[in-house]
């Protein structure tokens, strides 16, 4: 299938579980979707929370070589839904995290966006 | 936060809802055509059917974005329920860092990064949600008279501000290191189901060679 080309290339270890709802807490309105390699910031707290820790640690324990992947498939009401743990995260559709925020930055930012820039502000481009 | 009385258009920050958002995932079926019920011959496909749901949905686009036969489409972001498992820590840095601002005055973190923190709607969501901005996906404007029926609630300006200010922060805020040249690859093209390099990655110092003087 041409359309469907994995974005990177690491072998692929398929496992199916059964998925109990009330071990993750809600997953409602939560599309079919596979989720790659976002670099997580430095605070995540997945939907599935806590409840997941057991599989990650088993995806973990299976894992093998470092940089193999893991498919886990979940049957729930009938609906699937298929998630890439690289290791030992479980990464779901959204999730908290956190990151510093420059306030020069943003000021500057925010002083573009209301388009009313104090006298003598420029932005500076690079090279 | 939300306005009494409504603008009689959409505006950016109105939520809208339940709408139908396909979602494009890793996984689609395709729809095609094969050369023989074989299975030889190869075969092609242009469509695909996309996974989707109903959901509720923030409107990202613009206001100007819903003038006249501006655009074909305009964006909407998914509208997500904050995840039950937060500590109230959490749940309060989220609904504070709506203000990018003033969470950096602060010199606090920004949390929720890619959201904006939404207040429970009557009628809608009973509990606080988030705005999934790596969910904005466009709909089409041509029925935006048929998308204005649902809208459910319009933000306060002040509000949509600070909305406007965290979209900006998350998409071009953010100032980053350009990537060093001894990581960089090659260009790469599709060759099969491989990706592989197009061409020979450039030698460092054929990189830094003078342009050749042309010929009179």
């Amino acid at each position: 299938l041409s359309g469907a080309r994995e974005p990177f290339e690491l072998p692929t270890v398929e496992k199916t579980y059964a998925f109990d709802p009330l071990l993750a807490g809600s997953t409602a309105d939560l599309p079919e979707e596979t989720s790659t390699g976002t670099r997580p910031a430095s605070r995540m707290v997945s939907r599935f929370g806590v409840a997941l820790l057991p599989v990650a640690a088993a995806a973990a324990f299976v894992a093998g070589p470092i940089g193999e992947r893991i498919r886990f498939t979940y049957a729930r009401g009938g609906r699937s839904r298929t998630t890439l743990a690289n290791g030992v995260w479980f990464l779901d559709d959204w999730m908290y995290s956190e990151e510093p925020a420059a306030i020069a930055e943003v000021r500057m930012l925010n002083e573009l966006l209301a388009l009313d820039a104090p006298e003598g502000f420029r932005v500076e481009f690079p090279e | 936060v939300y306005e009494a009385r409504w603008s009689p258009r959409l505006r950016q920050g109105d939520i809208l809802g339940e709408v139908f958002v396909p979602t494009l995932g890793a996984n689609v079926k395709p729809i095609g055509e094969m050369q023989t019920l074989t299975g030889g011959g190869g075969g092609s496909f242009n469509n695909v059917i996309l996974p989707g749901s109903w959901q509720f949905v923030m409107v990202v686009s613009h206001d100007c974005e819903f003038n006249e036969e501006k655009r074909n489409r305009f964006l909407v972001a998914k509208i997500e329920k904050v995840p039950g498992n937060l500590t109230v820590e959490q749940r309060a840095a989220l609904r504070e860092s709506n203000d990018v601002e003033a969470r950096a005055e602060a010199e606090l973190d920004v949390a929720g990064v890619n959201s904006f923190l939404l207040n429970p709607i009557d009628g809608a969501f009973a509990e606080e949600s988030i705005a999934d901005f790596t969910t904005i996906t466009p709909l089409p404007k041509k029925l935006d008279s048929d998308y204005l029926k649902l809208k459910r609630a319009e933000l306060e300006h002040g509000q949509r501000l600070l909305l406007r200010r965290k979209l900006a922060w998350f998409f071009a805020g953010r100032g980053t290191d350009d990537i060093p040249d001894d990581e960089r690859v090659a260009p790469t093209q599709v060759v099969g189901d491989e990706a592989v390099p197009a061409v020979e990655a450039p030698a460092a110092e054929a990189a830094e060679a003078p342009e050749p003087t042309p010929e009179a």
